[in-house]
């Protein structure tokens, strides 16, 4: 680690720790007490951002199976080596391939899954006023009416029969 | 005994064929008597299939393990109450109880209709009996309940230890009654295409069987998620792993089914979106069963391997193909009624928009979940996509629906206009201010880290107590217009007073949600008698590991007191627990707290040889019991919905066609 990164490492570090001082800052477990809040933060974001690999729908970070320890362990290590949350996740997905990330990377093929979404937003609203819009084309090119508009016009027509064959 | 059970459902397969032949002939030669015989066979098929499960359960009771099934799922020394849920705890006993329900909900469907209906009613039994035919199909091909194993053992290879819980024993049968009942809605879609219109006791019979299944829906998916909580240790209810995502799929479009009929009833509008929605509910009913049974989305090579996947497969694609051909070819016979409509700013164009969220928000779940099987095809590379892409979208939908639920309700039909609502959207802004403050401050969200998470919290707080408010405006506004009559108001508004309840469940649905924003988590190592100070409580691990047996399970429990400023608040009792049929010691978690927020212990490890240190982990989750509350409302609210006396619709009326023979 240069010493430049390891200044602005422990400048950040202290910057973290003095805006918030809550709870989380005594820890006691074997494991994590080696690690700073920062580092805990790191490692917190990318165990959830892989995927537990014998289990269904589970993060490494919430299940407790042997090969999520390991991979647990891992990531530790690389943070403890200063690396970042990129450069982990990377490392990850080189090593077993994009299937360990727990979303679609976001490019080839894959970015479909990104731009599906979008695309219905935009599109959707477009599909309902297309609809309507032809809707209300075609019924008064055909002059289709409703049942009230139907004896309106019944009663007009009635009215205006009164009305001739009074005046006759 | 196998060997009878086999045969039962041969004939229960062969009795619901004819039965399709039968009522697709009373279709077409508008007779009375073979309808009638249709009924009979649905209900013979129904009697005889319930006798095959006794059969399954006599097995599993009587410790006849020369049944595979029998001998797959119990043992002797199961409890009672799971050697009876035994029979729905793997795929065969599942399927089984689908087929089962799915054949009551024909039975009962083909023998309560209301006389308006009487000349749809063998389409309708059509499109029942034939689905039910393909399920009796399967239960006697691919998914055979009844194999036998050559010789007998003496024992079981017991029940799936995680499944021995009271939630995951009633959550199958729940979500299976919430499936079944959408087949009625589907039915009598697919009857009114070929029909050519709909009719006032249509609307009546589709709205209350969408409604028994919504209610169903509701409950059962909260009651899986409260399993997975209590049960599987990391201290969420929601992974949105396919499993789950098969099951919320239909009821987001059994909501927006809902909400059409709603349309539907007030202007006769959206009968063809009615239809489709129907169908597509049903059909993902059975996609998602297709998708979590086939193995398809573990991996593209795993399906060609399942011998009822491609079956399966077949059997979708011809629904989806039928129901498309059908509405193709019909549904231009079925009209709006007024054909002149101009959508302005009223209710309907608010519901409208509300079936754009839910509907996108289908579509984004049901691509997130088959999205791996199409792009392992295309690229040949496996990918996941698990709770984080979900997640990311999910916020603005809740955003959405919120906004949506406040103006729409404050909206009238076709009104064009605001009106008063402009005027309460402000007023409710200023009073949900002190709530929001109140809320805030009870449920610790001032003490969230991250100035992200707590600016979103406050905001989706204001937002979910301002759209409360703008309900209960709209609530009083409907007392005010009955001029205060109480009786008259609860004896006839009951659907109305039914959604608003079910809109507030969602609301406090959601205000649990946001819990998830602030949940801490902590691993510590204790020694006995030792006290430790973990995210604001002191811990105290008393004595040492304690063992016991209960029914067939041997107990590790680490009895653990929980302090606050030095009082005792709880005494709680994470454990391991050892099944006799399984090597691996699972986690018995242990939760207490109240409503504003839960403390969730898991014992990860003790030591083994004198039981007196322990490693735990904690999680202090916020209004998670919200959620489980939120469910409840949301149910009664459908409830009472579903006891409003229907006061019909302004669709066409049809003079109901006479029976030509018989």
């Amino acid at each position: 680690m240069s010493f430049a990164r390891l200044v602005i490492y422990f400048s950040c570090c202290c910057l973290l720790i003095s805006l918030d001082v809550s709870g989380q800052s005594t820890i006691e477990n074997s494991e994590t007490s080696q690690m700073s809040f920062d580092d805990q933060r790191v490692f917190k974001d990318v165990a959830g951002m892989l995927r537990c690999p014998t289990c269904t729908g589970l993060s490494v970070l919430d299940s407790d199976a042997k090969f999520s320890v390991q991979i647990q362990n891992l990531v530790k290590k690389q943070i403890d080596q200063g690396k970042s949350k990129e450069d982990i996740l990377n490392y990850f997905e080189k090593r077993y391939g994009p299937w360990i990330l727990r979303q679609p990377p976001k490019r080839g093929f894959h970015i479909v899954a990104w731009v599906f979404p979008l695309v219905l937003i935009v599109l959707g609203p477009l599909i309902v006023w297309f609809m309507v819009w032809r809707r209300s084309r075609k019924s008064s090119e055909y002059m289709v009416r409703s049942a009230d508009e139907i004896a309106e016009e019944f009663k007009q027509a009635i009215n205006q029969a009164l009305a001739a064959s009074k005046g006759s | 005994m196998a060997n009878y059970g086999f045969f039962l459902l041969f004939l229960c397969s062969a009795s619901c064929l004819y039965g399709f032949a039968a009522s697709l002939a009373a279709a077409k030669w508008r007779n009375r008597r073979l309808f009638q015989s249709a009924r009979f066979a649905a209900t013979a098929s129904g009697v005889l299939s319930l006798i095959a499960c006794g059969f399954v359960w006599y097995a599993i009771l009587n410790h006849d393990f020369s049944l595979y099934y029998a001998y797959k799922n119990s043992s002797t020394d199961l409890p009672f109450f799971y050697k009876i849920t035994a029979f729905w705890s793997s795929l065969e006993g599942s399927h089984m109880l689908w087929t089962v329900f799915l054949n009551i909900c024909t039975v009962v469907c083909l023998w309560t209709f209301s006389k308006d209906n009487e000349h749809i009613m063998p389409y309708v039994g059509a499109s029942l009996l034939v689905v039910l035919g393909w399920m009796y199909y399967l239960a006697i091909t691919h998914s055979d309940i009844f194999a036998v194993t050559p010789v007998a053992a003496a024992e079981g290879r017991g029940m799936n230890t995680l499944l021995q819980n009271p939630y995951m024993a009633i959550h199958p049968p729940m979500l299976f009654v919430g499936y079944t009942t959408l087949a009625v809605p589907f039915a009598y879609s697919i009857a009114a295409l070929c029909y050519g219109d709909v009719t006032e006791g249509w609307l009546k019979t589709v709205r209350r069987w969408s409604l028994i299944s919504w209610c169903f829906l509701t409950a059962a998916i909260i009651l899986g998620g409260r399993w997975a909580y209590v049960e599987l240790g990391w201290a969420g209810y929601w992974a949105w792993d396919p499993v789950e995502n098969s099951s919320f799929l239909p009821w987001l479009l059994v909501t927006s089914l809902l909400h059409c009929l709603l349309v539907q009833g007030q202007l006769g509008q959206l009968k063809r979106l009615t239809f489709v929605l129907a169908i597509l509910s049903f059909f993902l009913t059975f996609f998602g069963t297709f998708i979590t049974r086939s193995g398809v989305i573990t991996s593209v090579h795993s399906f060609a391997e399942s011998p009822i996947g491609p079956s399966y497969l077949l059997f979708i694609s011809g629904l989806l193909l039928a129901s498309s051909l059908i509405y193709g070819f019909r549904a231009y016979l079925v009209l709006p009624t007024d054909t002149g409509k101009v959508w302005g700013v009223s209710k309907e164009s608010a519901v409208v928009v509300c079936l754009l969220i839910l509907l996108s928000f289908a579509a984004i779940v049901f691509v997130g979940t088959i999205f791996p099987i199409v792009s392992e095809t295309i690229t040949k590379q496996r990918i996941s996509i698990q709770a984080p892409y979900f997640n990311a979208f999910a916020p603005y939908v809740g955003f959405g629906l919120i906004v949506t639920i406040a103006i729409g309700n404050l909206l009238r039909y076709q009104a064009n206009n605001f009106g008063e609502s402009l005027k309460v959207f402000v007023y409710a802004t200023v009073i949900a201010l002190p709530i929001t403050g109140l809320f805030a401050w009870q449920a610790d969200i001032f003490d969230t880290v991250s100035p992200f998470n707590k600016g979103i919290q406050l905001a989706g707080v204001q937002l979910i107590f301002w759209c409360a408010v703008c309900l209960s405006w709209d609530l009083l506004l409907r007392i005010k217009m009955i001029r205060g009559h109480w009786t008259l108001f609860f004896s006839r508004n009951r659907a109305f007073l039914g959604a608003y309840i079910a809109h507030m469940g969602a609301l406090v649905m959601i205000l649990g949600f946001l819990g998830n924003y602030r949940g801490l988590e902590q691993e510590v190592s204790l020694n006995a008698d030792e006290v430790k100070s973990v995210l604001g409580y002191e811990l105290k691990f008393v004595s040492g590991i304690e063992v016991s047996k209960v029914d067939n399970v041997r107990l590790f429990t680490a009895p653990i007191e929980v302090s606050q400023q030095g009082r005792l608040i709880a005494r709680m009792k994470p454990a391991r627990s050892l099944y006799p049929t399984s090597k691996d010691l699972l986690n018995e978690i242990a939760v207490d707290g109240g409503i504003w927020r839960d403390l969730y212990i898991v014992l990860k490890d003790f030591d083994r040889n004198q039981g007196k240190q322990i490693v735990i982990q904690i999680n202090v989750n916020p209004t998670v019991r919200f959620v489980w509350l939120a469910t409840i409302i949301m149910v009664i609210g459908g409830l009472v919905a579903l006891s409003d006396a229907y006061r019909g619709d302004r669709s066409r009326d049809v003079i109901a066609g006479k029976w030509e023979t018989g």
